[in-house]
């Protein structure tokens, strides 16, 4: 594996914007700043939560994102989440969710 | 007109609607309205997240239409499996049209891939639509397994050519013991007649209603041939003889002696 190398970050340079390898993340996380990052691959793009902001739930997730709970459909880590578990489901750092809906189709 | 019975439920229409590239959520509604359609298709993608007001089904009353999510995206039967999980935990309900296309091309369905999904897909309790070629064999695998319809397509979607499969669908209904459903390429209300006029038990349109000047008009000229297709089913068609055969009496001519 080829470590990245580290430089310092420039004024207002989105150090934390993209994962180099895996568990970038944390070493970065930790060197740099001492902060513990979340992340969540949502609909296969990984989104970043600095500061600990991860939401606490998927419904609080899709209030974060305003998307719209009641015509939603969540799967996380590849397990179908009911939407009145909504609340109730925790989210963790690294989990893959994948949100879908109805479109219109043939 | 008889009612069509799929998986146990009535259904007063024989013309379900695909809900795919309406211009707008008001088109679409109106020209369901039109059709007097009560089975309404619709797909499964993952939410835009940059775009709120990507919701352009809340057009559609679930209460008066039945939804029917298809899995079109899915390229195997795990795919399709996935999607049918996540579509009855969007609907509520076990009803799902089967679409297997690894092709882009042409969008063809996957004979074995989409038996392979049936037959797992009927274990779990879930009522299928599959749609296929026009394929009497597999027609009759699938009922064998278990589908509530068979669904072979007239031409490939969304081109409008109309029946290119005609003898071949002709099999599939003298086989079929479940309503056959023809959908796809049907592009004008005679086309749809004409499968009716067959025996097809219902016909899926949704690229030559949704795509045409005025939706909602088109949409009402194919709920009347659907209708006029099923009457003259119905009715026995009269015999096609290669001489013709006068309709006015051959005798009492004016001219003869």
């Amino acid at each position: 594996m080829n470590l990245p190398r580290l430089r310092p970050a420039k004024g207002g340079e989105k150090v934390f914007s993209k994962r180099s390898f895996p568990g970038a993340f944390f070493v970065y996380g930790l060197d740099f700043r001492g902060l513990c990052m979340g992340f969540l691959k949502i609909n296969g793009k990984e989104e970043i939560f600095p500061d600990n902001k991860l939401p606490a739930t998927i419904a609080d997730l899709l209030r974060q994102l305003g998307v719209d709970s009641t015509t939603v459909v969540a799967e996380l880590d590849g397990q179908i989440i009911e939407r009145k578990s909504f609340p109730i489901t925790p989210l963790h750092t690294g989990q893959n969710i994948e949100l879908v809906r109805f479109v219109p189709g043939g | 007109m008889d009612k069509l019975i799929i998986a146990g439920k009535q259904f007063t229409s024989r013309l379900l609607i695909g809900t795919g590239k309406f211009s707008s959520s008001k088109a679409m509604a109106q020209a369901i309205e039109a059709a007097g359609a009560e089975i309404v298709t619709v797909a499964l993608r993952r939410v835009d997240i940059t775009n709120k007001d990507d919701d352009m089904l809340s057009a559609i009353d679930r209460e008066k239409y039945l939804l029917l999510p298809n899995t079109s995206g899915a390229r195997t039967a795990d795919e399709a499996i996935r999607l049918s999980h996540l579509a009855r935990a969007a609907t509520g309900i076990n009803w799902v049209k089967l679409e297997v296309t690894p092709d882009p091309y042409y969008l063809l369905p996957d004979p074995i891939e989409t038996l392979k999904a049936a037959e797992i897909l009927v274990k779990e309790g879930f009522i299928v639509l599959p749609y296929i070629n026009a394929d009497p064999i597999l027609s009759r695998k699938l009922q064998d397994v278990g589908t509530a319809t068979v669904m072979p397509l007239a031409s490939p979607i969304g081109s409008n050519q109309g029946l290119k499969t005609r003898s071949a669908i002709e099999i599939i209904i003298e086989q079929a013991n479940v309503p056959v459903v023809v959908d796809a390429g049907l592009g004008l209300p005679s086309h749809a007649a004409e499968a009716m006029e067959m025996g097809a038990g219902a016909v899926l349109v949704n690229t030559a209603i949704a795509t045409a000047v005025e939706p909602s008009k088109m949409a009402e000229a194919f709920k009347l041939a659907v209708i006029a297709g099923r009457t003259a089913y119905l009715s026995g068609a009269a015999a096609e003889s290669k001489k013709a055969n006068a309709s006015s009496p051959l005798t009492g001519f004016l001219y003869n002696e």
